[in-house]
C-alpha cells in the first residue's frame, strides 16, 4: 500500500534540515509583560503573512449570508441605489439644492456612511461569531479581524458602481484630486482594522456593547452630514467636527467629486489612525490571549 | 535529520472564568453596588488546571488520565495552543494536530468540497496542498456525489466521516487526541482506525485523553494522572494506570 498520509515533516521536496514550528506561550495573568507584546506583535505578523486565509474566510463569509437567494450581494447594491434615489429625491427638495449637485453629495457620503458603520457593527461580533474556530485551533485573531475588514470592503465595492453611475450622471469628471482617493481608501480601511480589533475585544468581553453601539450608530447617522450640508447648519456645523465619521465621510467624498479635501479633516484623520493604533496595539497586548476565554 | 518535536509545560495554570449574564454586563459594573448585591470584583474562577509541569520527547506516547472534569481536555486545549496558561509556560516544538471536537467549524450552507477546502486552509495548508488533496480525501469519506451538496442534506454520519477525513489527511508531528471514536458505519469505523492507526505511527510525540483503559495500556508508555487540575501521578504508562485503576 502506497504511502496515503503525507507527512509534513518529510517533505520529499523539502530542505534536510526543516526549521521545526515553535509554539511557546506564557502565562498572560501578568500585565505588561513583556512576552505579551512579542505574542501581540507575532499575532498581528501571522496574520497578516497569511493573508490569503483571511480573504477566503472573509468571501466565504459573505456567500454564506447570501447562499440561496436569487441577487445574491447584489442586494446590498440594490438597497444603496434605492436608498439614496429615493432619500436623495427627498433632500434634494429640502435642501432647495438641484438634484444634480445634491445626488453625488448623498451618494458618495452614503456609501462611506455605510462601510463605516458596518466596520464597527460587525467589528462587534467579529471574536463572538468566530467561537468555533477560537475553540478548536490555534490561529492568529489577526485573520479574523482581516477577514471581518475584507468583507466589508467587498461590500463596499457592490456599492461602488451606484455610487460611479451616479458620478458620471451628474457629469462629475475626475480631476487630480480624484488621486485622493487612494489614501482615502486607505485610511478608512485602516480605521476599520482598529474598530474591529477594539470593538470585537471589548464586545467579546461585555456583550452589552453591541445593542449600545447599535442604538448609538442610528443616533451618529444624524449627526454626520450625509443628508445635509454642514455649512447649512450655521454656527452648530462646527459641533459635527466633534464627530469622527465627519472627517472619513469629508476625505472620501472630496476625492470621490475631485475637489480639494479639507485639511482638518486629513488631520483628524490621521491623528485617530495614530492614536488608534497605539491604543489598539496596547489593548491588543494586554487582552489578546483572554479573548478566547470571554468567546 | 529530521527536528525532533518536543513538549514543555512549566508550571502551567490556567483558570476558566465563569460569566454570569450579570457580570457579563457593563451594567453590572455602571449601576451602583448596593442595587444588585454583590458587585462582580470576586468574579468566579474555575481553576481548570494547577501547575502541571512535564517534558516530553519524540518516542512518548502519553496517556491523559484522570476522572471526569480532571483538566484532561483542557491540557489537550493547552497543548493545541487554544487556551494560553494564565501562569507558566508552554513550549511546543514541531507541528501540532489535535482532533478534539472535529464537527466545530463547519459550514452548514456550503458543499462538502467547499468545506475540506476551507477547514484545509484553516489547518495550515496552502491552497495548492489542499487542492491536490481534495479527490483523495473525498474519496475517503466514501460520500460519492453528496460533496457537491450542502452540509445540510447530510447526515450526521456523513459529516463525521467528512470531518475526519479532512482532519487527518496530513500527519503531524505532535497529534492531540480527545477520546478515540469509531466513525461512522463499520466499514468506515475500520478505515478511520486504521488511519488513526497510521497517524499515530508517524507522529513523534502522542498525547491522548481517555477512559478506555485497556487501549490506552496498548497505545501509550507514560501516562499522566490528573486529579482536580493537577499533576497526581506522572511517569511509565503501566505504573501510573495501575495505581489509577486501584485508586
Amino acid at each position: 500500500m502506497s504511502d496515503p498520509i503525507p507527512s509534513r515533516s518529510a517533505a520529499p521536496s523539502g530542505p534536510a534540515l526543516r526549521s521545526v514550528p515553535v509554539v511557546q506561550l506564557t502565562g498572560h495573568a501578568r500585565a505588561w509583560s513583556r512576552a505579551a507584546f512579542t505574542a501581540a506583535f507575532e499575532d498581528l505578523r501571522d496574520g497578516a503573512c497569511d493573508w490569503r486565509l483571511s480573504l477566503l474566510l472573509g468571501w466565504s463569509e459573505l456567500r454564506r449570508r447570501y447562499r440561496r437567494s436569487l441577487l445574491g450581494p447584489f442586494w446590498i447594491t440594490l438597497s444603496m441605489a434605492i436608498f439614496i434615489l429615493l432619500v436623495g429625491g427627498v433632500f434634494s427638495q429640502l435642501s432647495s439644492s438641484s438634484m444634480r449637485e445634491f445626488m453625488p453629495y448623498i451618494a458618495t457620503g452614503y456609501a462611506t456612511w455605510l462601510l463605516l458603520s458596518s466596520f464597527v457593527t460587525d467589528g462587534c461580533t467579529v471574536f463572538i461569531a468566530s467561537l468555533r474556530f477560537l475553540r478548536q485551533m490555534r490561529l492568529p485573531k489577526t485573520t479574523f479581524v482581516l477577514a471581518s475588514v475584507w468583507r466589508n470592503l467587498l461590500v463596499f465595492a457592490h456599492n461602488l458602481p451606484v455610487v460611479l453611475v451616479i458620478l458620471a450622471l451628474a457629469g462629475v469628471r475626475p480631476t487630480p484630486w480624484t488621486l485622493m482617493l487612494i489614501p482615502a481608501f486607505l485610511a478608512t480601511a485602516a480605521a476599520g482594522l482598529i474598530l474591529v480589533l477594539v470593538l470585537g475585544m471589548i464586545a467579546a468581553r461585555f456583550r452589552d456593547l453591541i445593542p449600545i453601539v447599535t442604538s448609538l450608530l442610528q443616533l451618529l447617522f444624524f449627526l454626520t452630514p450625509v443628508l445635509y450640508q454642514p455649512a447649512r447648519l450655521g454656527q452648530a456645523g462646527r459641533l459635527l467636527a466633534f464627530n469622527p465619521a465627519t472627517h472619513f465621510i469629508e476625505i472620501m467624498r472630496s476625492a470621490f467629486l475631485g475637489e480639494a479635501p479639507p485639511a482638518t479633516s486629513w488631520l483628524a484623520v490621521l491623528g485617530m489612525l495614530v492614536a488608534g493604533a497605539i491604543g489598539g496595539f496596547l489593548l491588543f497586548a494586554r487582552f489578546r490571549a483572554r479573548i478566547t476565554y470571554w468567546v | 535529520m529530521i527536528a525532533m518535536a518536543r513538549i514543555q509545560l512549566d508550571r502551567v495554570s490556567v483558570d476558566l472564568p465563569v460569566y454570569s449574564a450579570s457580570a457579563r454586563s457593563l451594567k453590572a459594573r455602571l449601576l451602583p453596588a448596593g442595587r444588585i448585591g454583590e458587585g462582580p470584583r470576586h468574579q468566579i474562577l474555575v481553576h481548570a488546571l494547577r501547575d502541571v509541569s512535564c517534558e516530553f520527547q519524540a518516542g512518548d506516547h502519553v496517556a491523559l488520565i484522570g476522572r471526569n472534569g480532571a483538566g484532561k481536555s483542557t491540557l489537550l486545549s493547552v497543548l493545541a495552543g487554544i487556551y494560553e496558561p494564565a501562569y507558566g509556560q508552554v513550549r511546543i516544538e514541531g507541528n501540532i494536530a489535535a482532533l478534539l471536537d472535529m464537527s466545530l467549524g463547519m459550514e452548514e450552507d456550503a458543499t462538502g468540497r467547499e468545506n475540506v477546502i476551507l477547514r484545509g486552509r484553516l489547518l495550515g495548508m496552502s491552497k495548492a496542498e489542499i487542492m491536490a488533496r481534495v479527490p483523495e480525501i473525498v474519496e475517503f469519506a466514501a460520500l460519492g456525489d453528496h460533496i457537491d451538496l450542502p452540509l445540510s442534506a447530510y447526515s450526521t454520519g456523513m459529516r463525521l466521516r467528512l470531518a475526519f477525513s479532512v482532519s487527518t489527511c496530513v500527519a503531524p508531528d505532535v497529534l492531540l487526541l480527545d477520546e478515540i471514536i469509531g466513525v461512522g458505519d463499520v466499514e468506515f469505523a475500520k478505515r478511520s482506525a486504521e488511519r488513526l492507526q497510521q497517524l499515530i505511527q508517524r507522529a513523534q510525540i502522542l498525547v491522548v485523553a481517555s477512559h478506555n483503559t485497556h487501549l490506552l495500556a496498548e497505545l501509550c508508555n507514560k501516562a499522566i494522572w490528573l486529579e482536580g487540575g493537577r499533576v497526581r501521578e506522572i511517569g511509565p504508562a503501566p505504573a501510573v494506570m495501575a495505581r489509577y485503576q486501584s485508586s
